[in-house]
């Protein structure tokens, strides 16, 4: 093998690998005030975290940046949720969901928060499948409900990991 | 242009040089034998007899080489014509062929892959037993699930969950309705399962969901 052909074996090798659908694009953090109310009033914090003041649950939709390129299920990664639950009668509670341009939702099952302490819990998501694989308009969003104030104590998201 | 047809056009011009080229050597090497026996010199003031007629045809020659150039040129623009338009036709069925790709992905347009999706999973669940343990415990999540105040719109129409997976037909009383259940309706599933929503058109009121078994994925 000439050193030509090796420059270009080493490049299609390179190529096949970048281009492989197994391999998971890098995560990215995101802080909980890109969270927006679908239901319910939430208001950011100065740690960049979105709680949930008032007496009434909230749902929220946080964003997800999805290249167009890679928006099939092989590189979404996990999705992970850092929430604070200080509701004793409710909690936490996140799925990640899955849309394309026609009506039908896919949806992980509902990851939920358990105990109530001041402390930040951990909840993984699982990521849902996309019907048919990669498509242009694919577009993915965490929802999570935040229970009520509970003796003035306010549960929130933190941050999120996708 | 393509580089066989500049091939062409300059062997062609080649071929045309050579014969007049040769052709010119040819009267200028005959011309002599030709008016004077061998061995025997012309007196240069002398008349050669023929030698208008070979001027003749050397100058029809050369008029044809110059025919052969102009014409080269005329191709030349007849292939730079036709690429023009053999890389603007191919332009164009490039952006329809974009356009329709585009127009499949269209909001308004069907969801193929959806129903495509749907027709797997319901071809998985008619080939899977029943786990009765599963398919009870299911039933019961999924019947306290539409028990829900603000699922009153939502009618629970059909429940059939076999091994790894649950079909739910429902029928609800409005889009707002539907919309509710949406809001909510990841909890059908456990933390690692996942649920689908099969929606045919934006009006469709009766559904059906698949809800597959925690570590389960939809097919």
């Amino acid at each position: 093998m000439n050193i030509r052909n090796a420059i270009f074996a080493q490049a299609s090798l390179c190529a096949a690998v970048l281009a492989s659908p197994g391999i998971a694009a890098a995560s990215n953090n995101y802080p909980g005030f890109q969270c927006i109310a679908l239901s319910g009033a939430v208001q950011p914090d100065s740690n960049g975290h979105i709680q949930n003041n008032s007496t009434a649950a909230a749902t929220l939709l946080c964003p997800v940046s999805v290249d167009a390129g890679e928006s099939g299920l092989a590189s979404s990664g996990t999705p992970l949720v850092f929430v604070t639950d200080q509701n004793f009668d409710a909690n936490v509670c996140c799925s990640s969901r899955v849309k394309n341009t026609g009506q039908s939702v896919v949806s992980g099952g509902s990851a939920c928060s358990s105990g109530t302490n001041a402390g930040s819990q951990s909840l993984t998501l699982t990521n849902p499948a996309t019907p048919g694989g990669n498509f242009t308009f694919t577009h993915r969003w965490l929802q999570c409900d935040l229970p009520p104030v509970f003796s003035g104590q306010a549960s929130e998201i933190r941050t999120y990991r996708y | 242009m393509g580089r066989r047809a500049h091939f062409l056009i300059f062997g062609t011009l080649a071929a045309a040089v050579a014969s007049v080229y040769a052709l010119s050597g040819d009267a200028r090497e005959d011309g002599p034998s030709a008016s004077a026996p061998p061995g025997k010199a012309r007196s240069p003031g002398a008349a050669e007899p023929g030698g208008g007629a070979l001027r003749a045809e050397v100058s029809a020659m050369r008029g044809a080489v110059q025919q052969l150039g102009r014409t080269n040129a005329s191709l030349q623009r007849d292939l730079d014509r036709a690429a023009a338009e053999r890389a603007a036709a191919d332009a164009a069925r490039e952006a329809a062929s974009e356009t329709a790709r585009v127009e499949a992905e269209d909001p308004t347009a069907p969801d193929r892959e959806a129903s495509e999706m749907a027709s797997r999973s319901d071809a998985k669940l008619r080939g899977e037993p029943v786990d009765k343990g599963w398919s009870r415990e299911k039933h019961e999540q999924i019947a306290a699930f539409f028990a829900r105040p603000p699922l009153t719109g939502t009618k629970l129409e059909a429940v059939d969950c076999r091994t790894t997976m649950c079909r739910v037909q429902l029928a609800h009383a409005s889009n707002d309705d539907r919309k509710r259940f949406i809001q909510s309706f990841s909890d059908l599933a456990g933390p690692t399962g996942m649920v689908f929503a099969h929606i045919e058109a934006a009006d469709d009121l009766e559904i059906e969901v698949y809800v597959t078994r925690d570590g389960v994925a939809l097919p």
